[in-house]
């Protein structure tokens, strides 16, 4: 295609927060009317790369050329007007206001004059007649289903003369025929000359949908290929294909006798009939998805969610949590997916965070044995080497990783038999995410199980003795180690 | 002198303290009757009744929420003590535990409905609030009561040892609050839940039981207010306490507790409390009508807290 035909040309974008490179030097090329899928593991800079482009953070280097023009310097409105827009994964409608409102919301003044709601209604009219859209102007988005909000933020983006459109997982939220409509829908806005890129960890919608496919890994831009060049597999395998097998200590250990027994646990409508067994001295892998259910089944076993059937067993006796602290004083640990909504309090410092929820194992009459908790705690510090600055250091001002650790230490205080860990290396430095998988296999040589959530494949296929893969709330295979390969567990993560 | 920089930026309660030097020096500037032996235990007989109230909100504050219904219970528990101690009928011990007990059930029904219904605290409280103030014309049929014990009048004007009871009330009640939140597993899991709610669930804690808690102690500190109040006007008056849990969250908010939960001291409340106090009774020393106090102390309340904002910045550049 000719140069003038190239509507987005990426020159080089590097990226980086606090020393951890995001993205490194990403070319990609993008032309009129083309429908683009990005492809890669969750974390491998898609969502960056996609506020890049918007504006809403600035690279650290390259360029991005938007209509023979290099957009560095304006700002998110800037953008906007000169036609990128994007269809967040959370969509950004106002749900108390009409579908022609939140269509013309914060554009209600066209030409310098004040536009009517009787000039949005018919303007809004006029727009979806032109798209054959069957929805009422007047409804309340509040009203509406998912897929029908989501046409009415693609209709916004048209209507503010939108000339590339990017969008964030568009279907994962949308039925099978949903999925069918917004197929025709896209092509129809391909046939307008609208570009689109977007990602999608469905292979068969990449390959439905697309005209090039671009997969990026650790930040860093594999290639854009057209389907001719690619299938399925080979896609697979430019996604994960990274050797770093050396990263994960080898630790062997004999696996002892089943701890955790789960028998047709059902969780509506996160997940249903799973089956699985953990044993003492065994990393049993969870793999699927964000939103597949893997977090769900975790959270049940440590009772901050309930299960809706099934039965789990606890060392032979029936196991059924009310609450956290039941499942605490059951001998388990959990740690959260999430370390700021459900690990740390941030005004409190290390010792402080490490004795939550124990607190009544240093009972001294009505108060603290504060002499003893501190005492404890100085030790898990420096068991666990989290580096801190000074004493009584608030544990908000304290690296990913060091926050982690302190996360860490506040499970392994209370010495528990099995240990949940969802994400237990997200956002974390690398030599915190060696010296936790380090801790891991050392808890599993004393014999702790362990129950180990994770979106990082790889690293999930080196600290697992058995993975079970999860999809749409369902088990869709249990792979022992040999068994496991990245591109196995994610074609049933995709199924 | 490097010792006192250190007490003011570093102590939490530092900012507040240096605002109340700084009044005290004012108002002992401009009249010689402030700084006087009388003047400061009238201040401190003033502020007992808001010190009391806000002690306990405190809790309730830095567990996340907000207890509207403090007014209300004042007026509630001082009707029911008065009641207790009308005639002599019963012994003032027992007038006083049953309204104590009375006080602590009123603050669990809150802290039942917050917690069963997850509906915002500031919206129960404030049904809670009119509902209260409902009960306590009901309980007096809408009149005041006197005919009260005489003893129950020694604890809201008598002295012992030459120190007014309510002060002493107010010692007494700050020494606990403040042992009970900085020293024992409760006030750690009270700040524990204000800080990070879900994450304290997932630790263990058991949030329900604690912020059911906190409400319980703001209906015993409301009790104990609501009996020093009848004992000190001598009757039981249904429509005490109006306006007063919006003293006491103020008193609360200038001490430095944030509205959002998390942290805060008792020392800033009582501080806080001292605040108020002070200026409201040195406008009185100066001839500042009643009206103007009211404007000026708004005013103040707002400067407070931004003035404590930009102190904060301040302080993370020392």
């Amino acid at each position: 295609m000719a140069e003038q035909d190239c509507l987005l040309k990426i020159k080089g974008i590097s990226l980086a927060f606090s020393g951890t490179p995001i993205l490194k030097s990403v070319d990609l090329s993008l032309y009129q009317g083309e429908i683009h899928a990005l492809v890669g593991e969750n974390g491998a800079g898609k969502s960056s790369l996609f506020k890049c482009i918007l504006g809403i953070i600035s690279p650290s280097q390259g360029e991005i050329i938007f209509l023979n023009e290099s957009l560095s310097g304006y700002s998110i409105r800037d953008i906007l007007r000169k036609g990128i827009s994007m269809i967040h994964q959370e969509l950004m409608l106002i749900p108390e206001l009409t579908v022609a409102e939140n269509i013309f919301l914060g554009r209600e003044t066209a030409h310098g004059k004040r536009m009517g709601l009787s000039e949005i209604n018919q303007a809004t009219t006029d727009l979806f007649r032109e798209y054959d859209l069957d929805i009422l102007v007047g409804a309340f988005v509040k009203d509406l289903s998912i897929a029908h909000q989501q046409i009415i933020e693609i209709m916004r983006s048209v209507s503010q003369k939108a000339r590339l459109i990017l969008m964030d997982e568009p279907t994962s939220s949308l039925t099978e025929k949903e999925v069918v409509f917004f197929r025709q829908l896209i092509f129809r806005l391909k046939s307008e000359g609208i570009s689109i890129v977007f990602t999608s960890h469905k292979m068969d919608e990449v390959f439905d949908f697309s005209d090039k496919i671009s997969v990026l890994r650790d930040g860093e831009m594999v290639g854009t290929f057209s389907k001719a060049e690619v299938d399925p597999m080979s896609l697979v395998q430019k996604m994960v294909g990274r050797e770093m097998k050396d990263f994960y200590p080898k630790a062997l250990s004999e696996v002892g006798q089943a701890i955790i027994r789960v028998n047709d646990l059902s969780c509506a409508p996160h997940f249903e009939h799973v089956n699985f067994t953990l044993h003492s001295g065994e990393v049993l892998g969870l793999s699927g998805l964000v939103g597949a259910g893997r977090s769900d089944i975790g959270q049940v076993l440590f009772g901050v969610k309930k299960k809706t059937s099934g039965t789990m067993q606890l060392k032979g006796q029936e196991y059924n949590p009310g609450n956290p602290s039941e499942a605490l004083r059951a001998g388990l640990g959990y740690l959260g997916e999430d370390r700021k909504e459900m690990g740390i309090i941030p005004e409190m410092n290390i010792t402080e965070n490490m004795s939550l929820g124990l607190l009544d194992a240093y009972r001294k009459f009505l108060f603290i044995d504060q002499e003893k908790e501190s005492l404890d705690a100085a030790e898990m510090q420096s068991r666990l080497s989290v580096h801190s600055a000074k004493e009584g250091q608030r544990i908000q001002n304290l690296s990913g990783g060091n926050q982690q650790k302190v996360l860490f230490g506040r499970i392994l205080l209370n010495n528990p038999e099995v240990l949940i860990l969802d994400e237990p290396t997200r956002g974390i430095d690398v030599m915190s995410k060696f010296e936790i998988y380090t801790l891991i296999l050392a808890l599993k040589k004393q014999g702790k199980a362990i129950l180990l959530i994770s979106s990082d494949l790889p690293e999930l296929l080196a600290m697992s003795d058995r993975v079970i893969v999860i999809s749409k709330g369902k088990q869709m295979a249990e792979l022992s180690r040999d068994n496991a390969s990245p591109e196995k567990v994610l074609e049933f993560s995709l199924h | 002198m490097k010792e006192l920089k250190a007490f003011f930026t570093k102590t939490p309660t530092g900012g507040i303290f240096l605002a109340l030097i700084l009044v005290c020096a004012l108002f002992s500037s401009m009249t010689s009757r402030f700084l006087t032996p009388t003047n400061i235990s009238v201040i401190l007989n003033q502020v007992s009744v808001n010190a009391i109230l806000a002690f306990g909100v405190t809790f309730v504050i830095i567990a996340g929420g907000i207890d509207l219904s403090l007014g209300s219970l004042v007026a509630v528990c001082g009707v029911v003590v008065a009641l207790l101690s009308q005639n002599n009928e019963y012994s003032l011990w027992l007038a006083i535990i049953g309204t104590l007990i009375a006080g602590i059930a009123l603050g669990a029904l809150n802290g039942i409905i917050v917690v069963l219904t997850k509906v915002p605290p500031f919206i129960v409280t404030l049904g809670t609030m009119t509902i209260g103030r409902g009960v306590a014309l009901i309980l007096s049929k809408g009149r005041p009561i006197s005919d009260l014990n005489e003893s129950l009048n020694f604890l809201g004007n008598g002295d012992l040892f030459g120190i007014p009871i309510p002060i002493l009330f107010l010692v007494l009640s700050y020494a606990t609050c403040h042992i009970l939140l900085t020293k024992t597993i409760f006030g750690r899991y009270v700040k524990a839940i204000g800080g990070n709610e879900m994450a304290s669930y997932v630790a263990g804690v058991r949030v329900n039981r604690i912020k059911l808690y906190v409400y319980m102690i703001s209906g015993l500190f409301a009790a104990l207010a609501g009996i020093l109040l009848t004992a000190r006007i001598n009757t039981g008056q249904p429509n005490a306490g109006l306006g007063f849990e919006l003293d006491a969250i103020a008193a609360v908010i200038i001490g430095g507790t944030s509205t959002r939960g998390g942290k805060g001291t008792i020392t800033g409340t009582l501080l806080g409390v001292l605040f108020i106090g002070v200026i409201n009774n040195g406008l009185d020393l100066i001839n500042v009508s009643a009206y103007w106090q009211q404007v000026i102390m708004g005013g103040i309340i707002i400067l407070a807290v931004v003035l404590d904002g930009l102190y904060q910045k301040l302080k993370m550049n020392i």
